[in-house]
């Protein structure tokens, strides 16, 4: 099998993410998911994003309304690695924006940047200027 | 007793003064050491589109980039509400920007030279027409776009574009180990009465296309990795 590779992963019914080692053929994770899990939502966009054995979706304020999808999980074990409402400095923020940066993470929110682990540990806090951090991206530096 | 309370505040003044100074220090320092991280890493920035403006707010140093104006076509499909929206944004190896911009009335990639404050703006672009979030993905710096109806659109170091046509449609692109992208095939097999997926990995340096099949362990929305 190419290593190119490893595993897949997939929703059969939407209450349960596994995961599928192609060299070993046999599936290797079964995660349940509950109502409301952000996890629910890689059924949507969140797939694709990968970085550094994380799965990770972001939710920018023009997509905000509805329920919460933003998420960063552990691909090896499919769990969230951070809780996004402990980023929040406000019930009224709901930018939660997730960019691979280096070996890190940024997260940004309507009011600041955090540089996290891959593991969930913040490392720094960025404040935005005043008047700012809304409708704004966070471009990527993966290596 | 004069005498010694003058030594004490003397003292705790030229203490004071040490921690006062050793905070500037650090300060500084630590400034420094952002300046330091720059050479390494680019800067934490976030990036704003105001009409036709690209605006910059540098986090972790001081002195940010100037604006950089994307000029009259990025102005003609940006009037405001429903206009453009910035869809991804990366940093390459040498600093410079790439960042896509949506909207209804047009599709535009620019690279910009943040230093230089110049852009490069491909657009309207037509191999963004069925883009969507997601279907874009960076291999080892190259930024990988696909369509729906079977083409895989790698952006060259010189900002043109080498476009392949797999002549079948895609469901999915996805990153892999090396410097391949995973091309997941729309159309599934059946072999053996099982099904498989058909894979199409991409060499995004060479463009060499090869083809393989993976077991498909279950119906489902699902990711390689």
């Amino acid at each position: 099998m190419d290593q190119a590779i490893k595993h897949l992963y997939w929703l059969p019914d939407s209450k349960v993410l596994k995961a599928f080692d192609l060299s070993a053929q046999k599936g290797v994770l079964s995660v349940p998911i509950t109502e409301g899990d952000a996890r629910t939502y890689m059924t949507e966009t969140a797939k694709r994003y990968q970085y550094h054995d994380i799965w990770y979706y972001s939710r920018r304020r023009i997509f905000s309304e509805g329920p919460y999808p933003a998420m960063m999980l552990d691909m090896s074990t499919l769990k969230s690695v951070v809780n996004p409402a402990d980023f929040f400095s406000a019930e009224t923020e709901a930018t939660f924006m997730v960019s691979p940066f280096g070996d890190n993470f940024l997260i940004g929110t309507d009011s600041h940047v955090f540089m996290v682990t891959p593991a969930g540990k913040v490392v720094k806090t960025y404040a935005f200027p005043e008047g700012r951090g809304r409708d704004y991206l966070l471009p990527e530096y993966r290596r | 007793m004069n005498k010694k309370l003058f030594h004490t505040i003397l003292a705790a003044t030229a203490i004071g003064a040490v921690v006062i100074i050793g905070i500037i220090f650090i300060q500084s320092n630590g400034r420094g050491s952002s300046a330091v991280a720059i050479k390494n890493l680019p800067p934490v920035t976030a990036i704003y589109l105001d009409g036709s403006t690209l605006r910059f707010d540098c986090l972790d140093t001081s002195k940010c980039f100037a604006d950089v104006d994307l000029g009259a076509k990025v102005k003609a499909a940006n009037p405001g509400e429903f206009g453009l929206e910035l869809g991804f944004a990366f940093y390459d190896e040498n600093s410079m920007l790439y960042m896509s911009l949506s909207g209804s009335r047009g599709q535009f990639l620019v690279k910009v030279d943040p230093r230089k404050g110049q852009a490069q703006i491909l657009g309207p672009t037509p191999f963004l027409g069925g883009l969507f979030p997601g279907m874009a993905v960076i291999i080892q710096d190259k930024l990988v776009m696909a369509t729906n109806d079977g083409k895989i659109s790698i952006v060259q170091d010189d900002f043109s574009v080498k476009t392949i046509d797999l002549k079948a449609p895609i469901q999915d692109i996805i990153e892999t180990y090396d410097s391949r992208v995973a091309v997941i095939s729309a159309n599934s097999l059946l072999q053996n009465g099982k099904s498989q997926l058909k894979v199409l990995l991409v060499d995004v340096n060479t463009g060499h296309v090869e083809e393989v099949k993976i077991a498909n362990p279950q119906e489902g929305d699902w990711c390689g990795f």
